[in-house]
C-alpha cells in the first residue's frame, strides 16, 4: 500500500493547533495551507469510513473525494466547526449510501427505510467515534500521538514501537498513557458538559 | 461484537492480559466504576472506527481540492453606477437619502452593490450586498484596503457592513472560494 507516513505516525506532526474556527475562516480567504491542515486532521476519518462500510478501495477514495469536495463547498455554513468530524462522518455516510443505490446495491425501499429510521445506534456510533477523535485531535503532542497509536491505528503499534515513535523511552509510556487519558477525558467530559 | 468482558478488553489493551490485576488496579481508585465505564466507551468508539493509513495519491487528490490563491479566479469588476455621477438615478432613493449614495460595480461571476451614508465631513458608512451570477447566494470575505483596512464576513445571502470608513479612495474586494471579484471605489459624498 501506498504510504504518505510511517505507520502508526498517525497526522500529528503536521498539524498546528489552530482551532477549526479559525482553519475554516483561513479558508474561506483562499489559504490553502489551512485546507492541508484540515485534510490532514479528517482524511482518516473520511476514507475509514466506506472501507468500513464494505467498499472497496477505489470506492472509498471516490467518497472521500466528494466529502470533501462538498466540506470546501460549504465551508461558509458550517454552523459547529468544532464538530467538523461529525458533520463529515454524516455527509461521507450519505454519499456511501447514495453509491450503492446508484450501483443497485441498495433498493429504493431500502433506502427510503434508512432514511426514515437510519438505524440511530449505527449512526450514532460513528458520530460518537468521530466526536472522540475530533477530542484525540485537540491534544497536544505527544498525547495526540500516543492516543491515536493505542486506540485508532489499525496497526495496533506496541509500546516499543510507541517509544521509538514518540522518542522516549519503553518505560515511560504507561505513566504517559494515564497523564494522556486524563487529559482526553477532561476534553470529552467537558464538551459533554457544553 | 465483542464477547470479552470490559475488564477483560481493557486489560488486553493495557498490556498484561490479567483482568483481575486491571481490576485491583482500578478497584483501588474512588472513581473505579466511573473510570471503567469512560475507558469501555472510549474503546468501543476506537473499535467501531479503526483509521488505516490513506494512500498517498488519495492524500494528494484531497489536498488539491483547494485552489491556491494563485488559482483563484481574479476578475475586475467594472463600475456600472454612480449615484454620485449619474444623477437621474438620484431620486429614487428619496429627499430622506439625499446625502447617501449607491454604486454599482458588474464582473463576470457577481455584481456588488455599495451604499455609502455619510456620518461626518470625513467619515461614511458603508454597507454592500455581493450577488452571484446564476446561481444561489454564498458567502464572502470582503476586504477594503485603503486609508483604513478592514475585512469582513458577508452573511449567506452576500449582504456585508464594513461600517464606518474615513473619506479616501479604497481597493475593495470580495472573496470566496474559488473567485475573487475586485474594484475600486472613493468613499465620500
Amino acid at each position: 500500500m501506498e504510504s504518505r507516513r510511517p505507520a502508526g505516525s498517525s497526522v500529528v506532526s503536521a498539524i498546528s493547533r489552530v482551532s477549526n474556527a479559525e482553519l475554516i475562516r483561513r479558508c474561506l480567504d483562499g489559504d490553502p495551507e489551512s485546507w492541508s491542515v484540515l485534510v490532514d486532521k479528517y482524511e482518516r476519518l473520511v476514507y475509514a469510513i466506506p472501507l468500513r462500510e464494505g467498499c472497496d478501495q477505489e470506492l472509498a477514495r471516490d467518497i472521500a473525494q466528494e466529502t470533501f469536495s462538498q466540506l470546501l463547498a460549504s465551508l461558509e455554513s458550517i454552523n459547529e466547526p468544532e464538530s467538523l468530524a461529525s458533520w463529515l462522518a454524516t455527509v461521507c455516510r450519505r454519499e456511501v449510501w447514495r453509491r450503492r443505490r446508484h450501483n443497485g446495491g441498495v433498493t429504493e425501499l431500502e433506502l427510503v427505510e434508512e432514511q426514515l429510521d437510519p438505524a440511530p445506534d449505527f449512526v450514532d456510533g460513528y458520530v460518537h467515534s468521530a466526536e472522540v477523535y475530533d477530542a484525540v485531535q485537540t491534544l497536544p503532542n505527544p498525547c495526540r500521538s500516543l492516543i491515536f497509536g493505542l486506540f485508532f491505528d489499525p496497526t495496533e503499534p506496541d509500546y516499543a514501537t510507541l517509544a521509538v515513535q514518540l522518542g522516549r523511552p519503553l518505560g515511560s509510556i504507561g505513566p504517559l498513557r494515564g497523564r494522556c487519558l486524563g487529559q482526553l477525558r477532561t476534553i470529552m467530559e467537558g464538551r459533554a458538559a457544553s | 461484537m465483542n464477547e470479552l468482558g470490559p475488564l477483560d478488553r481493557l486489560a488486553l489493551k493495557f498490556g498484561g492480559g490479567d483482568p483481575n490485576q486491571l481490576a485491583q488496579a482500578l478497584r483501588s481508585r474512588p472513581t473505579f466504576q466511573g473510570d471503567l465505564s469512560w475507558l469501555s466507551e472510549l474503546l468501543d468508539a476506537a473499535e467501531r472506527l479503526p483509521l488505516p493509513e490513506v494512500p498517498a495519491s488519495v492524500s494528494a487528490s484531497l489536498h488539491d481540492l483547494m485552489p491556491s490563491r494563485r488559482d483563484l479566479r481574479m476578475e475586475d469588476a467594472a463600475s456600472i453606477h454612480d449615484s454620485r455621477r449619474d444623477t437621474v438615478l438620484v431620486g429614487a432613493r428619496g429627499e430622506q437619502y439625499a446625502d447617501g449614495w449607491t454604486a454599482a460595480f458588474s464582473a463576470a461571476s457577481a455584481d456588488v452593490l455599495i451604499d455609502g451614508e455619510p456620518i461626518t465631513a470625513n467619515q461614511t458608512d458603508i454597507s454592500g450586498h455581493v450577488l452571484v451570477r446564476g446561481e444561489d447566494s454564498r458567502a464572502f470575505t470582503v476586504r477594503a484596503t485603503g486609508d483604513y483596512n478592514i475585512a469582513v464576513r458577508t452573511d449567506e445571502l452576500g449582504l456585508f457592513h464594513l461600517g464606518s470608513l474615513p473619506n479616501g479612495v479604497y481597493a475593495m474586494s470580495a472573496r470566496c472560494h474559488d473567485f475573487e471579484v475586485q474594484w475600486s471605489i472613493e468613499v465620500g459624498s
